[in-house]
């Protein structure tokens, strides 16, 4: 559907000649052609999302409100084309929901097709921003200069007091006890309590020691 | 992380603040964003951490800067000196380290100009105007 969207944008802004389509970017073959052997891949599978709207109107005044380009594109036009070009916009998910299905309350549901791609990068000799060169593979890194954040895919630590946790635990000369982290980070007698117990949660912090 | 004292098992993965040389350019400020106010001895232990990681990414940032000039990859140096201006704008062995860079790396009138622009900067900035 949203290959459709762009080929309906397209017709009153062209694209710069030469530009592939982005949907290029749900087809394996494309995604193997891009990255070839240079990654490992960990999963590859088609997933489908649901677009959900009250109805065809909503979704293009949605789009035309909210989503940068299309509302750029919308603001360049008036009168007769702006009207024709929100109705060409409500068409599309009309095309797509020809059942009437509804999800929800009152909301229809248009399915948008969708690949959900994982994969480990490579490094290779010259890339400055990897830790190992010469097309050995990179290990997971964990970011603590800058906005802290896990470059591997899957589970993040949620919320700041994890992320303190994690770097002092790391930064630590010697292991932290438990009693000392309690103290540091949570000054409650049950959470104290639960720590020295050795009730430790494994990645996140915070609801896990509510939850102990 | 597991045990008492509880030890990070991070045999299969990297820590950028452990393996300062491999992130030097893309280094930010430890932590950031991470402020928990509820915690004051956890903030004092930050801002202490805080200090000396940046005062140990400065110095090595100015030790590969002056390592690269000193081999003559003058344009291999110019980011981690401006880098290390970036990290310690207050430290004037920073700004001299990058004029040099910059200045070994241009010839005339690019180099004159910037040089002009240098001298009546750093003169009105650092006081000896």
């Amino acid at each position: 559907m949203i290959g459709e969207l762009f080929k309906t944008v397209s017709k009153w802004a062209p694209p710069p000649a030469g530009t592939q389509s982005p949907t290029l970017w749900g087809t394996e073959e494309h995604l193997v052609e891009l990255f070839g052997d240079r990654v490992e891949w960990m999963a590859l599978a088609k997933r489908e999302y649901v677009f959900r709207y009250h109805s065809p109107k909503h979704f293009a005044e949605w789009f035309m409100d909210f989503y940068g380009p299309i509302t750029r594109l919308a603001g360049s036009l008036d009168g007769e084309d702006y009207r024709h070009f929100a109705t060409e916009l409500a068409d599309v998910p009309r095309a797509f929901d020809l059942r009437g299905r509804r999800h929800g309350r009152g909301a229809r549901g248009v399915p948008g097709g969708g690949r959900r791609t994982a994969l480990t990068r490579f490094d290779t000799p010259g890339d400055t921003g990897g830790l190992m060169r010469g097309g050995v593979r990179s290990v997971p890194l964990i970011r603590l200069l800058g906005a802290p954040v896990v470059e591997k895919p899957g589970r993040q630590p949620r919320g700041k007091k994890a992320w303190g946790l994690l770097g002092y635990v790391v930064l630590s000369e010697r292991p932290p006890s438990r009693r000392r982290l309690a103290e540091l980070f949570f000054a409650m007698p049950r959470i104290h309590l639960a720590l020295c117990a050795g009730r430790w949660p494994s990645s996140d912090g915070r609801s896990a020691y509510l939850s102990c | 992380m597991t045990g008492d004292p509880v030890v990070a098992a991070l045999d299969d993965t990297t820590v950028d603040v452990l393996r300062l040389d491999d992130s030097l350019l893309t280094s930010g400020e430890l932590l950031e964003g991470v402020e928990l106010e509820s915690c004051p001895e956890f903030e004092s232990w930050l801002l202490v951490e805080r200090r000396r990681i940046s005062g140990e990414i400065e110095a090595r940032l100015r030790q590969q800067a002056i390592g690269l000039l000193a081999g003559g990859q003058v344009a291999g140096a110019i980011p981690f000196a401006a880098k290390a201006v970036a990290v310690n704008p207050l430290e004037q062995g920073n700004h001299e380290l990058l004029i040099r860079s910059l200045a070994s790396r241009e010839t005339g009138p690019a180099r004159c100009g910037k040089s002009r622009c240098v001298r009546n900067c750093s003169g009105t900035n650092w006081g000896s105007r």
